[in-house]
C-alpha cells in the first residue's frame, strides 16, 4: 500500500466525525424540511406539492415579512460596513498598543451572552428605560418611542454583528502594504484618489466577506427582532416560529425556512457577481 | 423508517428550540393549524348547573396504587405549575406511590413533535383552551370517560380529547402608579387613551382574547361577540394600535405591566395576583373579564395513559379540584368543588355575571384560517 493512500485513509478517519456531524445537523434537516414543505399540505391541497410555497407567495403578510427580512438585513449590513470599515482602518494604522485595545473592544462583547445584551438594550430603550428616564430628568419631552421600532432592531443587530464585519476587514487591511498608497501619493494622486483608487479596491474583499457574514446572520436572527421589534417589523424567522409553535403549520414553516435559505443563496449569487467569493474566503482563511 | 423518524425528531427539536427561544414560557402559546381557544361556554355555562356525584366515588379518596411508577406531567411553569404541583401532583403521589417527573414547556408543538417522532414521554398536560379540539385528535388520546367523570365540569368544558381542570379570568390588569389611582371599569376604558394614557398590552395571537375585548369595548354584548365581526374589531383596535404592545407570551405581558412599561394589560387574574404578591403596584378588574378553563390532555401513545386518566379523574373530584385555589388564584373547574373560604373573592367563580365573556372554541376552530389571515394582515400593516 503506497503511503499516500494510507495517509488519505487516516485523514478520512479524522474527518469522519465532522462529516457525520454536518450530515446530521445540516444535510438531513434540510432534506427533511424540504420534504415537509412539499408533503405536509394544508387541507384541500392534496397533490399540489407547491401549495405551501403558493400560500407563502400569495399572502400579503408573508410577502411583507420577506421584504422586511431583506430590508432589515441590507440596512444592518450597510450600517455595519460604514461603522466597521473606518474602525478597522483605525485599528490598523494605530500604534500596536492602541490597535490591540481597539480590537479588544470589538471582541469583549463576544464574551457577554447575546441574549443578555439584547435584554440590556430592551431595558435601555423602553419607555420607562434608561434613556427615557434620563430625558425625563433633564426635562426633555419623553418618552421617545425607541423600543418596538425598526430602529431598535437595527441597533440590536448592529451591536451584535459589528465584530463579524470588523474582523475580516481588519485582517484584509493588515495584508495591504501601505507603500502602495504612498506610491500613489508620490505619483501625484490626492489622498482621496489614493484611497479610492488603491486602498479601497484592495480592502474591498474584506468588506464583502464581512457583509456576507453579517447579511446571513441578520436574515436568520430571531431573538433580537423578537425582543426589540414590533409584530409589524417581524422577519421570516419569527414568522417560522409562529407557524411552528402557534399554528402547528409545519408545512408552511418549512416552505418559509427554504425561502429563507433561497434568499441567502441569492444574495451570495449577487455578491459573487461583484467579487470572486473564493478570493474573499481565501483572504480570510490565509490568516 | 423509525430511524428516519427519529432523525426528523432531532431536527425539528433543533428547529423548535431555536425558534421558541423568545416565545417559550407562555401559558398559552398555541393552537393547531385549525385551532381555537376556549370553551364554547355559552353565557349559561356559568358553572352552576353541573356536577353530580362521581360514578367512581372511590377514586376520589383512594385512587389505585401504582408503587414506583414514574409519570410525567407537563405544565406552563411558574404560578400555575407550582399550584398544580402542590394541589394535585404531590398529594396524588402520596396516595398512589407514583413519582412525578415535571416538564415546564407544555406546548402543542411539543406534543406534535413527540407523537410524530413516535417518542412520547409526556403522560398528562395542563394546556390552554386553544388546544384539544376535535381536530387535534391525531395528537391526543380520547379522555376515558369510564374512569373520568364527565359531569365533574360544565358540559362545554368536557370534550372528546380534553376536560377542564381549573379556571382563569382574563381581564384588565392595571398598574396603579400609571393610572394614578383611577380604576379602569370596562374594556371601553381600556381603549380610552384620553382617560388612561400610556401603553396597553394585548396578545399577538388573536385566539387569546384580543378581538373579543375589542368588540366588548365597542359595545357588543357578551352573547353577541361571536360570530366575530372582524371589521368592527379591527376598527376598534386601530384606535389604540400605536399605543399597544402585542405581547407574544403571558410572561411578557406580566413583565410589561409589573414594570410599569404598560399601564394596562389583558392578562389573567392569577398573574396579576402573583405580581401583586411580589409587591408590584398592580390590580385586576374582574368586570367583563373572559372566563376560560385550562384543560387536561393526554398525548397519543402516552406511556402511562391509564394512570393519567385515573389522575385526571381524581383531580377533578369535588373534594380535590378546589385545592388549586389554595396556592394561586385559579378557580376549580368543578363547580361544586370545595375552595378555601378566604379565597372566594379572589377566584373567577365569584365574579361570573351577565357581563362575563366566554370564548367560542368551535367557532374559532371552524373559522381559523380566514380570521388568522385578516388579523395577521392587520397586525403586520
Amino acid at each position: 500500500m503506497p503511503p499516500g493512500v494510507l495517509r488519505r485513509h487516516t485523514w478520512a478517519l479524522v474527518t469522519a466525525p465532522t462529516v457525520l456531524f454536518m450530515l446530521a445537523v445540516f444535510v438531513a434537516p434540510t432534506a427533511i424540511i424540504s420534504s415537509r414543505s412539499i408533503l405536509e399540505l394544508p387541507e384541500g391541497a392534496s397533490g399540489d406539492v407547491l401549495a405551501n410555497f403558493n400560500r407563502l407567495l400569495a399572502s400579503d403578510v408573508s410577502r411583507k415579512i420577506m421584504w422586511n427580512t431583506i430590508q432589515t438585513a441590507t440596512i444592518v449590513t450597510v450600517v455595519c460596513a460604514l461603522i466597521g470599515y473606518p474602525y478597522a482602518y483605525l485599528a490598523n494604522v494605530s500604534s500596536p498598543r492602541v490597535g490591540r485595545v481597539l480590537l479588544a473592544l470589538v471582541l469583549l462583547p463576544f464574551w457577554a451572552n447575546s441574549l443578555v445584551r439584547t435584554f440590556a438594550l430592551d431595558v435601555a430603550l423602553r419607555d420607562t428605560g434608561v434613556i427615557n428616564s434620563l430625558l425625563g430628568m433633564l426635562g426633555v419631552e419623553h418618552p421617545l418611542g425607541l423600543i418596538r421600532t425598526p430602529f431598535a432592531i437595527y441597533l440590536g443587530m448592529t451591536q451584535f454583528m459589528l465584530p463579524f464585519m470588523i474582523l475580516p476587514v481588519f485582517v484584509v487591511m493588515r495584508k495591504i502594504d501601505i507603500e502602495y498608497t504612498q506610491a500613489a501619493l508620490g505619483l501625484g494622486a490626492s489622498p482621496w484618489t489614493a484611497f479610492r483608487r488603491v486602498y479601497l479596491p484592495m480592502s474591498a474583499s474584506g468588506v464583502v466577506a464581512g457583509s456576507i457574514i453579517v447579511f446571513v446572520l441578520a436574515t436568520g436572527s430571531y431573538v433580537i427582532p423578537q425582543i426589540l421589534g414590533a409584530p409589524r417589523d417581524q422577519i421570516l424567522s419569527q414568522f417560522i416560529a409562529n407557524q411552528v409553535t402557534q399554528r402547528l403549520d409545519w408545512g408552511l414553516a418549512s416552505a418559509a425556512a427554504l425561502t429563507l435559505l433561497a434568499i441567502v443563496f441569492l444574495s451570495l449569487l449577487v455578491a459573487s457577481r461583484f467579487v470572486r467569493l473564493r478570493d474573499v474566503y481565501g483572504a480570510v482563511a490565509e490568516r | 423508517m423509525s430511524s428516519r423518524r427519529s432523525v426528523s425528531a432531532i431536527v425539528m427539536l433543533t428547529l423548535l428550540s431555536a425558534c421558541t427561544a423568545g416565545t417559550s414560557g407562555s401559558p398559552s402559546t398555541t393552537g393547531s393549524a385549525s385551532t381555537a381557544p376556549a370553551s364554547a361556554a355559552p353565557a349559561s355555562a356559568a358553572p352552576s348547573a353541573v356536577a353530580s356525584a362521581s360514578p367512581v366515588a372511590s377514586i376520589c379518596t383512594a385512587p389505585p396504587r401504582h408503587e414506583g411508577v414514574t409519570v410525567t406531567f407537563a405544565g406552563f411553569g411558574g404560578t400555575s405549575q407550582g399550584a398544580i404541583d402542590k394541589a394535585w401532583l404531590q398529594p396524588y403521589a402520596a396516595l398512589t406511590g407514583v413519582t412525578w417527573v415535571q416538564s415546564e414547556d407544555s406546548d402543542p408543538a411539543q406534543v406534535k413533535l413527540q407523537v410524530e417522532s413516535g417518542n412520547v414521554t409526556w403522560d398528562v398536560l395542563d394546556n390552554g383552551n386553544e388546544f384539544g379540539l376535535e381536530s387535534d385528535g391525531a395528537l391526543l388520546e380520547p379522555i376515558d370517560y369510564s374512569v373520568v367523570d364527565r359531569s365533574s365540569v360544565p358540559p362545554d368544558w368536557a370534550g372528546t380529547y380534553r376536560i377542564a381542570n381549573l379556571t382563569v379570568a382574563f381581564g384588565i390588569g392595571y398598574n396603579t402608579d400609571k393610572t394614578a389611582g383611577a380604576v379602569p371599569a370596562s374594556w371601553a376604558d381600556f381603549f380610552d387613551l384620553g382617560k388612561f394614557p400610556g401603553k396597553r398590552v394585548l396578545r399577538d395571537y388573536w385566539p387569546l382574547g384580543t378581538l373579543d375585548v375589542a368588540l366588548a369595548a365597542d359595545g357588543v354584548s357578551p352573547e353577541s361577540i361571536y360570530p366575530l365581526d372582524m371589521d368592527r374589531a379591527l376598527g376598534k383596535l386601530d384606535t389604540i394600535k400605536a399605543s399597544t404592545v402585542f405581547a407574544s407570551s403571558s410572561s411578557q405581558a406580566q413583565e410589561l405591566l409589573g414594570s410599569g412599561e404598560a399601564a394596562l394589560a389583558l392578562i389573567s387574574n392569577a398573574r396579576v395576583a402573583a405580581l401583586k404578591a411580589d409587591g408590584a403596584p398592580v390590580d385586576f378588574q374582574w368586570n367583563h373579564s373572559i372566563v376560560a378553563p385550562d384543560y387536561w390532555v393526554v398525548p397519543k401513545g402516552a406511556p402511562n395513559k391509564a394512570i393519567a386518566m385515573e389522575f385526571i379523574a381524581w383531580a377533578n373530584c369535588a373534594e380535590n379540584n378546589g385545592a388549586v385555589s389554595k396556592y394561586a388564584n385559579y378557580g376549580p373547574a368543578n363547580p361544586v368543588a370545595t375552595t378555601p373560604p378566604d379565597k372566594t373573592e379572589d377566584l373567577p367563580s365569584a365574579h361570573i355575571d351577565q357581563n362575563t365573556l366566554y370564548f367560542d372554541d368551535q367557532y374559532v376552530h371552524d373559522n381559523f384560517n380566514e380570521i388568522d389571515a385578516e388579523f395577521s394582515a392587520w397586525l403586520t400593516k
